[in-house]
């Protein structure tokens, strides 16, 4: 019960800190998504349920605030594989390498930036595809900068 | 069934996994389904309570710019206002000279004041016009209401006009329809004595003062004032009339100069 009151907390600041800072951060159309931040860590660190269960429910938040019906279950199915996949590397920071470790977690974040950016901005990818590139890297590297300054305080590997 | 269950506990991760997938996926489908849109509306109140602190401090720091912006845009039309304002008295005015120019025979041509006073030991305007305009010493100067004093120096393109409330400006009157004949002089804000008049003559509050056209300068039957107030001088046999003075100085601002009558 401790649990569930505690990672509701976290859904709820992660929620209103994402909603509060994103236009604070924002890049013109780019915003930094804290969401993926918090989730690579909770899921590194508790594992598949948590992370899996953490990001179902903070991507249904996201949706259910974001307003649009277009895409509507897309943030929780997105973020649910990216904490059940991240949830591979709990305790993986001893056995393996500091760059393979990194960059395992780098590219599902990536991966997942790609697999959001090809559902909603498809009709980018038809008409610019350069533009659709751009678009992608530079949602994720924005979001990869966060991480790397998070790295400096808490470097995942040693959660 | 014991098996099943350690087999699910063993494998949670991937079925906590596959239940939400399925659930997300089911969310995906079922995005236009109307019990979607009842919990969507349920949830959009809780969203909407944690977001309104947000909302507030951005409204705050609207209310902010937008209230600097407000007191920029009312200075803005206050001056706006006020030039409009300004514009139409002096509209006002401008047609007032333009009946005067059209209904009156004397040969006069308009000026603008420039300045006011620019000689200490005499009450004096500035005039735009000068010798290039035809303006010469000894012109009588006048506004549809009345006259206001006589140039006494000519410059090419600009004169000094000794004023009607200088002390030493004397103007020869005849009070209607008695007729009687004084010197007017200054007295007072806008009221003027006049001197000089017989005891026996009859003159009443609100009487019609004109030049005279005893002047080389002024021509006659030019409006002076109205009288304002009659009363006997002891131990003379003339009387003194309070005249009161149409033109308001201060706001004067275009005049007429009478080049030749």
């Amino acid at each position: 019960m401790m649990q569930f009151i505690k990672y509701t907390i976290i859904i709820i600041l992660t929620f209103i800190f994402q909603s509060w800072s994103s236009e604070f951060f924002t890049l013109g159309t780019i915003d930094p998504d804290f969401c993926i931040i918090v989730l690579l860590y909770i899921s590194i660190q508790n594992g598949g349920v948590i992370g899996t269960l953490f990001g179902f429910f903070i991507g249904l938040f996201i949706d259910l605030s974001s307003g649009t019906n277009q895409f509507f279950g897309l943030t929780p199915l997105i973020y649910t594989t990216t904490g059940y996949f991240c949830s591979y590397l709990k305790g993986e920071s001893e056995k393996l390498n500091k760059i393979y470790f990194t960059s395992i977690w780098v590219s599902i974040v990536l991966i997942q930036f790609l697999i959001f950016s090809l559902i909603v901005y498809q009709y980018l990818l038809i008409q610019n595809p350069i533009h659709f590139l751009i678009k992608w890297l530079a949602t994720s590297l924005y979001t990869l900068i966060f991480l790397g300054i998070f790295q400096i305080m808490a470097p995942l590997h040693k959660v | 069934m014991r098996n099943l269950l350690l087999f699910i506990i063993k494998n949670k991760d991937h079925f906590v996994f596959a239940i939400t997938f399925i659930l997300s996926i089911s969310l995906l489908f079922n995005r236009d389904n109307n019990d979607m849109g009842v919990i969507r509306g349920f949830s959009s109140d809780f969203i909407s309570f944690l977001s309104s602190p947000m909302v507030e401090i951005k409204s705050l720091a609207i209310v902010n710019e937008e209230n600097q912006y407000l007191r920029e845009k009312n200075l803005q039309l206050n001056l706006q206002l006020e030039s409009i304002l300004y514009a139409a008295d002096e509209n006002e005015k401008l047609r007032e000279l333009l009946d005067f120019k059209r209904v009156t025979k004397l040969n006069i041509i308009p000026a603008r004041i420039i300045n006011k006073g620019i000689q200490t030991n005499v009450k004096s305007l500035t005039i735009d016009v000068g010798l290039l305009n035809n303006v010469a010493i000894n012109q009588a100067v006048l506004t549809p209401d009345g006259v206001i004093g006589k140039t006494i120096h000519t410059g090419e393109k600009s004169a000094i006009v000794q004023s009607i409330s200088d002390n030493n400006f004397r103007l020869s009157v005849r009070i209607m329809p008695s007729g009687a004949v004084g010197i007017l002089r200054w007295h007072d804000t806008n009221v003027c004595k006049v001197y000089e008049i017989q005891k026996n003559v009859d003159i009443n509050i609100g009487d019609r003062v004109i030049t005279s056209g005893f002047s080389k300068i002024y021509p006659p039957k030019l409006p002076v004032g109205t009288v304002s107030g009659v009363y006997d001088e002891r131990g003379s046999y003339q009387k003194v009339v309070n005249v009161n003075i149409q033109n308001d100085f201060e706001s004067i601002q275009n005049v007429f100069v009478v080049i030749s009558q």
